[in-house]
């Protein structure tokens, strides 16, 4: 990653394509906040690769002049992985929804997160299928009726991002909120700085099927508690907390897994075990 | 570069703040434009392109007043501002697909006044004269914003509810 190239403005990370979420969606101010982020890194768009599975807010490659993969879902993380091994000086970074990231990709979250590779992992959490219209994520809250799939709501704890994320053995975890964009930009650019793989799990309120989420200005506020690199410690501000405190709530140094790659390798060299053998 | 001081009693700190407070507004005025037309909501969507290129005059006018200035670099949550956003960012989580220019009027009225207030606050800090000169000439400015805009509203049809009724609406139940 370098960072002495010419000044680029937040909206010269955005590419042509327009955004088709909805008016009013919170993801709007993930994309703000990105934009701002590289920029004020200086971090040049083709230095940078955003990934991301299935869902709203896994459109978000493209709607930025980065590099992008918009993968399949559940698999950003996986691809993500993929492209930081080969590729270990892009800054790499994945983002999807709740239900991409912890649902159909949890498996590879829990092994990112012990794998610790240099990347940052952006959540667009709004507890909602949002792109089939409006189905129950794993962040929903039990008692969420709203879906003809679970009219009398999901029965079932929701999924604590957080707390999987330490015990999986992330090396920083932090959480956002889209009505609080400059902060948002903020973690986003300490989860770039941070060396190993930084989850941050954003509360971006669906505007079409979880309406009510408006009210999350009201609710989230600044986190009470002092960033710690003791997981326990960190275990015990997580389980009080009701979700809905902001900031960085843990930051370690554990060793960072990259792959050396073998860049000697050469078609020349196993050419010979491909030939067809001739007819005889 | 200069020495940073973080005091709006220095004119160049001032001065990022108030070009930084008019790039956003374009920004998020155009980000709002562009979405309503691919929702193909051309009224509101037009209303708001227009907002961006008066905020892009008064954020070239504002360029041209930095000039010989030396602007400090701040990080985007290093800025003074009176709240969570930059002070004249108009609200998009208050947008609606359906919304009509009405509607458009009361988000950008919240952000006009935002901006007076900011402008409003810096003349009662700061000790620089050049800087409250300026920004009492921008806060009156944001003043007449706000004027204008209330003026269109109140002259404005009122938008029922019936606005914001959809005949085949996103949310289907499956």
């Amino acid at each position: 990653m370098t960072n002495n190239h010419i000044e680029l403005k937040p909206k010269n990370y955005k590419s042509d394509i327009k955004p088709v979420w909805c008016p009013g969606c919170g993801h709007f101010g993930v994309l703000a906040a990105l934009t701002k982020a590289l920029a004020y890194l200086k971090i040049p768009p083709n230095e940078t690769a955003l990934i991301s599975g299935i869902g709203c807010s896994s459109r978000l490659p493209a709607y930025l002049d980065t590099y992008g993969f918009h993968g399949i879902h559940g698999r950003a993380l996986a691809v993500g992985t993929g492209i930081k091994a080969i590729r270990p000086e892009l800054n790499v970074i994945v983002a999807g929804g709740d239900g991409d990231g912890y649902s159909i990709g949890g498996n590879h979250f829990l092994h990112a997160c012990r794998r610790n590779m240099d990347m940052l992992y952006i959540v667009m959490d709004n507890e909602v299928y949002g792109m089939t219209k409006g189905q129950a994520s794993p962040t929903t809250a039990p008692n969420w009726e709203k879906s003809k799939l679970t009219p009398h709501g999901t029965g079932t704890r929701p999924f604590n991002p957080a707390a999987i994320a330490l015990a999986a053995g992330a090396s920083f975890i932090a959480r956002g909120f889209t009505g609080k964009p400059n902060a948002v930009t903020e973690l986003i650019v300490r989860g770039i700085e941070h060396k190993g793989f930084a989850c941050l799990q954003i509360l971006s309120p669906c505007t079409t099927f979880r309406p009510e989420q408006k009210e999350w200005k009201k609710i989230v506020r600044p986190q009470k508690f002092e960033v710690t690199d003791n997981p326990i410690v960190a275990a015990q501000n997580i389980h009080a907390d009701d979700g809905f405190s902001s900031g960085i709530i843990f930051k370690a140094n554990y060793p960072v897994w990259q792959p050396e790659l073998d860049i000697k390798c050469e078609v020349e060299s196993f050419a010979d075990s491909f030939k067809i053998p001739r007819e005889q | 570069m200069n020495e940073r001081t973080d005091s709006f009693d220095d004119m160049a700190y001032f001065l990022r703040h108030a070009l930084t407070l008019e790039e956003d507004a374009v920004d998020t005025y155009e980000t709002i434009a562009d979405c309503l037309e691919t929702h193909n909501n051309e009224d509101a969507a037009t209303f708001f392109r227009e907002m961006a290129a008066m905020g892009q005059k008064h954020a070239d006018y504002v360029a041209r007043a930095a000039i010989g200035y030396s602007l400090p670099r701040l990080a985007p949550w290093e800025f003074s501002w009176c709240g969570d956003r930059s002070a004249e960012v108009a609200v998009i989580q208050e947008c609606h697909y359906l919304m009509g220019v009405g509607h458009a009027l009361k988000i950008v009225l919240d952000a006009e006044k935002n901006a007076e207030s900011f402008y409003q606050s810096i003349v009662s800090v700061s000790t620089n004269l050049q800087v409250i000169a300026m920004a009492s000439g921008f806060a009156e400015e944001e003043k007449e914003h706000v004027q204008l805009i209330q003026e269109k509203l109140d002259n404005f049809p009122l938008e029922g509810e019936g606005r914001y009724h959809d005949p085949d609406p996103a949310h289907i139940p499956e």
